[in-house]
Formats: C-alpha cells, structure tokens, sequence
C-alpha cells in the first residue's frame, strides 16, 4: 500500500484539480470526438443485443457466444475468436480468469464462454484457471483476464475494472476508505504488472446505484459486453454508463457519491491508461437502444 | 401495532364484561380474520426484547416457517460485527458505521418462485436503524402496521417506515433494520414479502425519528424547503460521503458517538429546479464541547486552508461563513453541536441557516439539562 497520502476534498472536484476527466467529462464529455480533440490512443468496443437476456433475465447462451465473439474480433482485429485469443495470449500461457465473485456477480455464462472459446483457441483446459482470490493465484498465471461486472460501488464509486483485482493485492481492506483512489497501484504490482491481456465487462444487468447489497431498483437489463486493453478506457467507458442512467433514473444530475477516484488516478497516478474520454475511440456493435453512450 | 390493536379494540368494544357463547364466537371470528389479513401459518410472534440476552444461534423473532409458495430453507445464520465482512464482503462498513449487535439471516425457498431472503440487522438503538433507511427513501412506502398494508405516502409527517421496490422490502422497527429481498418479483412474491415485513415490524414498538432528524427545520427562511428524500442519520464519515462527498478523510472527526442530520433545501417548492440552486445542512452533535471544538479545527485546516490566511481572513472563531468554488459555506458552532451549510447562494442565506441551526441546537441541549 502506498504511503503518500493525499487529501482529496469536495473543493478539488468543483476547482477542477481533480476530477477533471470524470466529474465533468463523465457527464458532459464526448467519447472519441476527433474534431474536438488529439487523435483517440485506447479503443473501447461495446456490444449489445437485445435478446441476450430474456423477460426473467436469463442468459440467451448462443446470442452471448455471439456476443463475445464480436467482441473479440473488433477489439484485436483479427477475423475469429481463436486468431483473436491468439494475438492475446500464447496458448502455452497459464491463464487466470478473473470474475467478480459478489454484489453484481460475473454471469457465470460469460465465464464459461471464454473458457470454452480459450480452448477452442487451442489453449489447454488444465491452462485456464479461475484467479479470483489471494496473489498466490495471480503470481501462478502469466496471462489474466478480467471479467469483472458493471457495478456502482458504496466505497468507491464504481466497482468494476480497477477493483476487480483488489483481492489480488493480498490486503483488500488497506484499499477501503480514502485509500480507495489507490487501486490503480494494484494493477503495477509485479505478480500482476501487464499480465491482464483483456478486459471484458459483464453489463448484461448492471447496478447503478452504491449498495453494499444489490438493490433490485437499480439493476436494468443493459444487455451490454464492455471491453478493450486499456483497463482505465473500459472503467471509464463503464463510469458514463453509470452515471447516464442514474441521470435518466432520477430525471437530475445524480453524481456518485463518493466520487470515483480510482478511475483518474489510475491514468494520472499509475499510468494504466487513459480516462480521458476523448481519448477514447468506442466502437459500438449491434443494439442501440437506450445505449446511454 | 396501534392501529391493529385499534382494529381489534372496535371488536371488542361492544362485549359485554363476562365472556358468552357469542362473545366467543366474535373474537374467534377476529383471530380468523387476522390470520388471513397476514396469510402466515403459523402466524409470526415477536419477542419484546430483541436479541437480549439470546444465544447466537437463537432467532430474535421467531419468523413464519412459510409464507404463501414459500418455506423456511435451512437454519437461520447468524453473523456477529466480527464476521460482518465474511458474510458481505466490502459492505459491512456500512452496517458498522452505525451500532451495528449482529444480524440474523433466513431464507424461504420454493421451486416454482424462487429464493426470499430474510435479513434482520440489529441495532443498538432505533436511531441507528432509522439511519440504515435513511440512506435511500426510494421505493414505495408501505404501511406495516395495518392489518392490511397498502402503500401510504411519503408526506406523512414523521417519513416511511418501509419502503418496496423490485422485490425488495426494506423497514425500520425500533431497533431493527430489515430487508426482505424476492429474487424475483411477482405479484405473490411481493404479496409474500410483505406478509413477512409485517410479521417482523407488525408488532412491534415505533419510537420516534431520532431527535436531530426531527429539529431540522422544514423551512429556513422563506425560500428554502427541506427535501424529506434526502434525509439522513448518520454516525460515520464513509456513510456521509455516500449521500455528500466532503473528502477522502474523516474532516469532521464523525465516529460512533456523534449524531449527524443532513439534508437538502431546495428553492421555492419542496424539490429544486433548474438554477435554484440547493443548499445541503448538516447539524452534527459530538460526545462534548471538547470534540465539537476540535473536529471544528480539523475542518477549518483541511478543508478551507487558504480562507485562514490573509488580511480578510475571519474563520478563526466559531461562526463564520465564506464564499468557496460552489457557493457559500459556514459553520457554526454551540456547545457539543455544530451546524454547517453548503453550497448556499448567497452570504445573507448562509448566515440565516446558521442561526436557525444554532438556535435548534441550543435548545435541544437546554432541553437535556
């Protein structure tokens, strides 16, 4: 856990000092806006259908095949899932899946999935491991995928990319509290630095609103798969879903609270990537409906 | 509980002293329709004394063993303020950010419709459960109380005690805070989780709102109008940043022996609109004098550093308001209780909060003495 210590207050959001790219771009900003902005350096692609989920919201396993298979080919380039997995990771890599395991859970369809287009690829089956844990787990894989769920979070604003890994720190509590804006640092640790080859968000039904527990209101069948390399592009992709639909929900700006802080330090602080979302180019697939991005 | 002993005092009014054949027949007619009116077998009892006393692996309330479609699945859990985190992992903060005593879970199952969940968190004292509602007014408000509960409105005078949405009831009763959560919302699910709110709550005490949630003024000034959605008790600085975000530290020393109101005034009507803008109060009482002078100046280093310095510096005192980056701010101090307004529009509005707020203060400690 890192020992500068920062004091972030309500004033350094309205100065600007901090925030900038996400108390304001967040609501008002314009993904990938090339007339307006530097060329966009991280590609985010979000894919939606309608029928993925049913009335009860069930996963609809062969559109969600669908699903990722578009997301796979549109994020590397590639034309097929395997030479898409391919460009990922080496099929000989030890590969750690990382699902969310409580409030919003991964749909454990999705993690199926990847496991069977992973060995589709050729990856062997006693290669892919479930991750989700301690740092022992992570230090045994050479290659992570995240899969975490779109989900607003009490603590910290959002809980989806950037503290997806927080058990993989091996001190989850130390990054509760106004350490929170230091989960970044997780992700530069060296049982994890550049090991996470995708990241790909469950927002088939997300949570927009804090918690701790799973509130039935705000969950909404966004039918969504969210993913790129850059883990702070896709957080930040997530955070303006997030925040629309609580504006739609409330018919009033209803910023969280606390602020996600994590999104812009992990850009500023611990160079993970961009949160800037006009640096962000997002290609969107299939169903466009109250897309909110 | 009051308006069913009503419902039962109409029956009963018209007996005569010695019980009869007929007087017999009238109040198993009464038992009938209560066992209907709350479609439990067997019907829910409630101990007076919640978890005094009680071993961990004794229920506080002895609960339905089925409601409708639904049956008891398993024993019940028990889960103390040590093993808060094992159980919802990342979430107890919020449960022990008030006085939280331990929290008792039991599920119903039934094949056709799916899981109901049964939580009931404990409280120390009632004013912690209020708070653990406070933190969302949303949903639909449902009257407990009744014999047959329908939605009541939110514009009763002291604010629901118990809110349904999507298939999760939440209510506080006295010293219990509950949610009851359907995995899947139908009508007889929602029929269901009622019926268990209204075995928990049906008979039990309903104390008062907590006392600094009942002094906030329903109107300062003739402009401004308490939002009863945005009231909330807190004890804890992460529960405050939830519903305002002041800053990643603990500015205001809050802890388990402070009390701390908050809400939003809008402008002119009861929700603000367009460009009037809304200020948020807080009053907050600490243990003492001491700690309320203290968190006073750990507040005033922190969070307005630059507006102690300089030749028009004036917040060294108690009292002072100041225009910052989203309006103006001030904070008053009396005794073991501090008020703070923020983000009012202007400096005349600011002061008016502070000494509406330092009066209500003053006179809730002169009513203690």
């Amino acid at each position: 856990m890192s020992d500068d210590k920062q004091i972030i207050t309500r004033r350094d959001f309205v100065r600007g000092t901090v925030g900038a790219t996400l108390g304001v771009a967040a609501m008002g900003g314009t993904l990938g806006a090339p007339d307006l902005a530097p060329v966009p350096i991280s590609h985010v692609v979000l894919v939606r259908e309608q029928w993925v989920l049913d009335e009860q919201h069930l996963v609809n396993q062969g559109v969600l095949n669908i699903m990722l298979r578009n997301v796979l080919t549109k994020v590397t380039g590639k034309p097929d899932a395997t030479s898409a997995w391919r460009s990922l990771v080496k099929i000989d890599d030890v590969i750690g899946l990382v699902a969310t395991d409580h409030l919003n859970k991964t749909h454990p369809e999705l993690v199926e999935l990847v496991r069977a287009s992973l060995i589709e690829a050729g990856v062997p089956k006693s290669n892919i491991r479930d991750a989700q844990g301690g740092p022992e787990k992570a230090r045994a894989c050479a290659a992570l995928i995240a899969l975490p769920a779109l989900k607003a979070h009490w603590l910290t604003g959002i809980g989806t990319v950037l503290k997806n890994y927080i058990v993989l720190s091996g001190n989850p509590s130390s990054y509760h509290g106004a350490n929170n804006a230091n989960l970044g640092e997780i992700w530069n640790m060296p049982h994890v630095k550049d090991k996470t080859r995708l990241v790909l968000v469950d927002a088939l039904r997300p949570l927009c609103d804090k918690g701790p527990q799973p509130d039935p209101r705000y969950l909404w069948d966004y039918k969504g798969l969210i993913a790129g390399t850059d883990p702070v592009a896709v957080e930040a992709v997530c955070l303006k879903v997030i925040l629309q639909k609580r504006q739609a929900l409330r018919g009033e700006p209803w910023p969280l609270s606390p602020p996600p802080l994590c999104v812009e330090m992990a850009d500023k602080k611990y160079g993970l990537g961009t949160s800037r979302l006009e640096q962000i180019q997002l290609d969107r697939i299939g169903w466009s409906a109250d897309a909110l991005v | 509980m009051v308006r069913r002993a009503s419902f039962f005092s109409r029956e009963i009014r018209c007996v005569p002293r010695t019980p009869s054949s007929e007087w017999i027949r009238r109040a198993r007619l009464v038992l009938a329709r209560a066992l209907l009116a709350v479609s439990i077998l067997p019907l829910a009892s409630c101990k007076r004394a919640p978890t005094e006393g009680l071993a961990l692996n004794e229920l506080s309330l002895k609960l339905p063993r089925s409601v409708g479609a639904w049956m008891q699945s398993g024993g019940p859990k028990f889960v103390g303020p040590q093993d808060i985190f094992n159980y919802m992992d990342g979430a107890g903060e919020l449960y022990l950010g008030y006085h939280f005593k331990r929290l008792e879970v039991q599920r119903y199952g039934s094949a056709e419709q799916g899981e109901i969940l049964v939580e009931l968190y404990w409280m120390e004292s009632s004013d912690d459960a209020y708070g653990l509602l406070s933190g969302d007014w949303g949903g639909e408000a449902v009257d407990l109380l009744s014999p047959r509960p329908e939605s009541s409105s939110l514009a009763t005078t002291d604010g629901p005690r118990a809110l349904y949405g999507a298939g999760l009831l939440r209510l506080w009763s006295g010293n219990l805070f509950a949610r009851i959560m359907a995995d899947r919302e139908t009508h007889a699910s929602k029929s269901a989780v009622r019926a268990l709110g209204r075995a928990i709550a049906g008979k039990r005490s309903t104390p008062p709102r907590p006392e600094l949630i009942q002094a906030l003024p329903a109107r300062v000034g003739s402009r401004f109008f308490l939002r009863p959605d945005r009231v909330t008790f807190l004890r804890s600085h992460l529960v405050l940043n939830s519903v305002y975000f002041l800053s990643s530290e603990n500015l205001l020393d809050l802890g388990p022996a402070c009390e701390v109101a908050t809400t939003t005034y809008g402008q002119g009507s009861a929700k603000a609109t367009g460009n009037d803008k809304a200020a948020r109060l807080m009053l907050v009482r600490y243990a003492n004098e001491a700690a309320a002078a203290k968190a006073l100046q750990h507040f005033r280093q922190t969070y307005l550093p630059d507006k102690l310095k300089g030749p028009g510096a004036s917040l060294i005192g108690d009292k002072g308001v100041i225009a910052i980056e989203d309006g103006w701010m001030g904070f008053a101090r009396s005794g073991r209780g501090l008020a703070l307004v923020f983000e009012s529009p202007d400096e005349a509005s600011a002061q008016l909060f502070l000494s509406d707020s330092t009066r209500i203060l003053a006179k809730l400690e002169a009513s203690r003495e």
